[in-house]
């Protein structure tokens, strides 16, 4: 009889690390159970020679690489959304404004909290946005830019109006590599500003009010529409939403309207939110632009899937057994 | 008549309560102060023996040792006459924090986890902390802080216990594609009685969606209606000092002065939730 762990079911070891945390399987207590005779489990005061560490869960709650991500889109195909923008233009403040809500009770119209592998990261952010005795709130610092290749994820489960659970992956990544990349494609320290716009099931493009209104916003302007021509080439059929962010500040209208006017060309069939932090009547809209994004997501897989045509045989039902001949 | 054992996995941190629940709950068993009747006398009742003794001569119960870990298990007969075992843990609230602190599920736990399909969950609504961030309250000074001066990571109630509840589920190996119907979920929002009067007047599923929102729309979203509920407990029925006898309520007793709050907003006996339980784990 091949040897197994006595904790059937849950531990796998040889070919999946001890269950328990034991460092060698064969010392476990459990393992040395199992592959002798049926029997109980062993008793507390049994000796094991191997140091149970405990069971560690498979997310570490941080920021998800894409091979601690592998679980969680292993139960559930994710929707990964990218989070376009440059520099500063408050995209890390909008997901701190989400999370933050979503702390307070708020829901997305019919989706709510469901949990998240990636709390400890939430949590980190929001607890810039928190007011204790000790320090003010601020805003988050800036996302360093990094030598990676593809960002961080923040992962969100929200369960949805038909009761079906949703795995969403939001990537997070400095506005540095959206600049490099609306400049040149295949820019080298573009890589991972490529692999969001390659993998992305939708985005959130965001126009930062305040650079558009200060005394750089011819520069920012164009770096906008640029960086909007560079994302249309790469769109295809995916949603977008085009979010006005630190919308408390006034844009001038020409400038506006210019920014609008390409949106309108390039993304045709984009939405568009207006979202602030710092205006508690733009709060809903963070939320807003995150669940109409999902809803277009959600969409745009059913009506991607393909029909798989099926022959029907009138005279004998038998004809139509799809199997092997 | 076979035995059906149902343990308890008790969840609550350090002054949650949850020693005086399972005190009180006792002495009512012992007095009979409850439908549920004690079947013979318990073999073993070492864990609660000195709190038990405190909460007898009208004082609180000093706080659990760390690394003490007990059961007392007791042999009941429900109204209907069925045999039941039921078991009660208990522990020190700082080996729960450690849990989440460490991210390690540890043997003794993981058994737990796997042996228990009615988790109880016991939070204090007074002792959390109101959530207070730029976008429930904004104010003008804004400050650009770099990562260094951050204050240490606290974890928002709500978010701390979404995350312990996470990581049981999956040592438990119980997945969240569908609602939860096993285990059963009490959440038992404990020392009512130190609450306001407005509070007190609230049902105790939207007292838990006003102190903790975010783990309160973590178990409407993943469990089922029917396999979960909150409610409230007062075990003592009023404060207690440490110190000081309280002469009124050692006359009175303890078996006498606990209550639950249903989750429909009345006031019951201090048995309701276990009640509930063992109605269900049949």
């Amino acid at each position: 009889m091949k040897a197994a762990c006595a904790l059937t079911e849950y531990c796998f070891a040889p070919e999946l690390p001890c269950h328990m945390g034991c460092d060698d399987h064969t010392k476990c207590q459990y393992w040395k159970a199992g592959s002798g005779a049926d029997g109980p489990p062993p008793d507390a005061s049994a000796e094991s020679t191997s140091q149970m560490h405990g069971h560690q869960p498979f997310w570490t709650g941080r920021v998800m690489g894409l091979v601690d991500a592998l679980p969680v889109v292993a139960r559930n195909p994710a929707m990964l959304v990218g989070i376009l923008g440059a520099h500063d233009a408050g995209k890390t403040s909008f997901l701190l404004g989400l999370y933050c809500l979503i702390v307070g009770g708020k829901t997305l119209g019919g989706f709510r909290f469901a949990g998240s592998y990636s709390l400890l990261a939430w949590e980190q952010l929001a607890s810039y946005a928190r007011y204790s005795a000790s320090h003010p709130a601020s805003f988050p610092p800036h996302t360093p830019d990094s030598t990676e290749r593809v960002p961080g994820l923040l992962h969100l489960a929200l369960r949805g109006p038909t009761g079906r659970l949703h795995d969403i992956l939001f990537a997070d990544a400095p506005g540095e590599w959206f600049t490099n990349w609306s400049v040149k494609a295949d820019h080298p320290r573009a890589a991972g500003a490529r692999w969001v716009a390659d993998h992305a099931d939708g985005f959130l493009l965001f126009g930062d009010s305040a650079s558009l209104s200060g005394p750089e916003r011819g520069t920012a302007a164009g770096n906008l529409i640029q960086l909007m021509q560079r994302v249309s080439g790469v769109l295809g059929s995916r949603p977008l939403g085009f979010l006005w962010a630190k919308s408390d500040v006034t844009i001038k209208d020409e400038i506006r309207s210019r920014v609008d006017s390409v949106r309108q060309l390039v993304h045709s069939s984009s939405f568009v939110r207006s979202v602030s932090v710092r205006d508690p009547v733009k709060h809903s809209a963070i939320l807003d632009s995150v669940e109409h994004l999902v809803k277009l997501i959600l969409v745009g897989n059913a009506s991607s899937q393909i029909p798989v045509p099926s022959p029907i045989f009138p005279q004998d039902g038998f004809f139509s057994l799809r199997g092997s001949a | 008549m076979s035995e059906t054992s149902t343990p308890i996995l008790l969840l609550g941190k350090a002054d949650s309560g949850k020693t005086h629940f399972s005190v009180v709950l006792i002495e009512k068993l012992k007095e009979g102060l409850s439908s549920l009747h004690l079947a013979v006398a318990p073999e073993d009742l070492t864990v609660f023996e000195e709190p038990r003794k405190a909460v007898q001569q009208g004082r609180l119960a000093p706080h659990t040792k760390t690394d003490a870990h007990g059961e007392a298990s007791l042999p009941l007969r429900t109204a209907e006459g069925r045999e039941v075992r039921l078991i009660l843990p208990d522990y020190s609230g700082e080996d729960l924090k450690k849990l989440v602190s460490d991210r390690q599920v540890s043997e003794r736990w993981l058994l737990g986890v796997r042996s228990a399909s009615q988790w109880v969950i016991m939070i204090r609504p007074h002792l959390i902390e109101k959530n207070a961030d730029i976008m429930t309250q904004l104010r003008n000074e804004f400050a650009p802080v770099s990562r260094d001066q951050l204050a240490p990571n606290k974890w928002n109630e709500g978010a701390w216990w979404t995350e312990l509840l996470q990581m049981l589920l999956e040592v438990a190996g119980v997945s969240l594609m569908e609602r939860v119907a096993r285990p059963r979920l009490v959440i038992l929002l404990s020392c009512w009685d130190e609450l306001s009067f407005d509070e007190q007047n609230m049902k105790p599923r939207a007292l838990l969606a006003e102190r903790a929102p975010l783990f309160a729309d973590f178990i409407d979203s993943n469990w089922e209606k029917e396999a979960c509920q909150v409610w409230g407990v007062s075990s003592l029925g009023r404060t207690l000092s440490m110190q000081d006898s309280d002469e009124d309520y050692v006359n009175k007793g303890p078996a006498s002065q606990g209550y639950s709050i249903q989750p429909n907003g009345k006031k019951g006996g201090l048995d309701g939730p276990i009640l509930w339980i063992l109605d269900e784990a049949s």
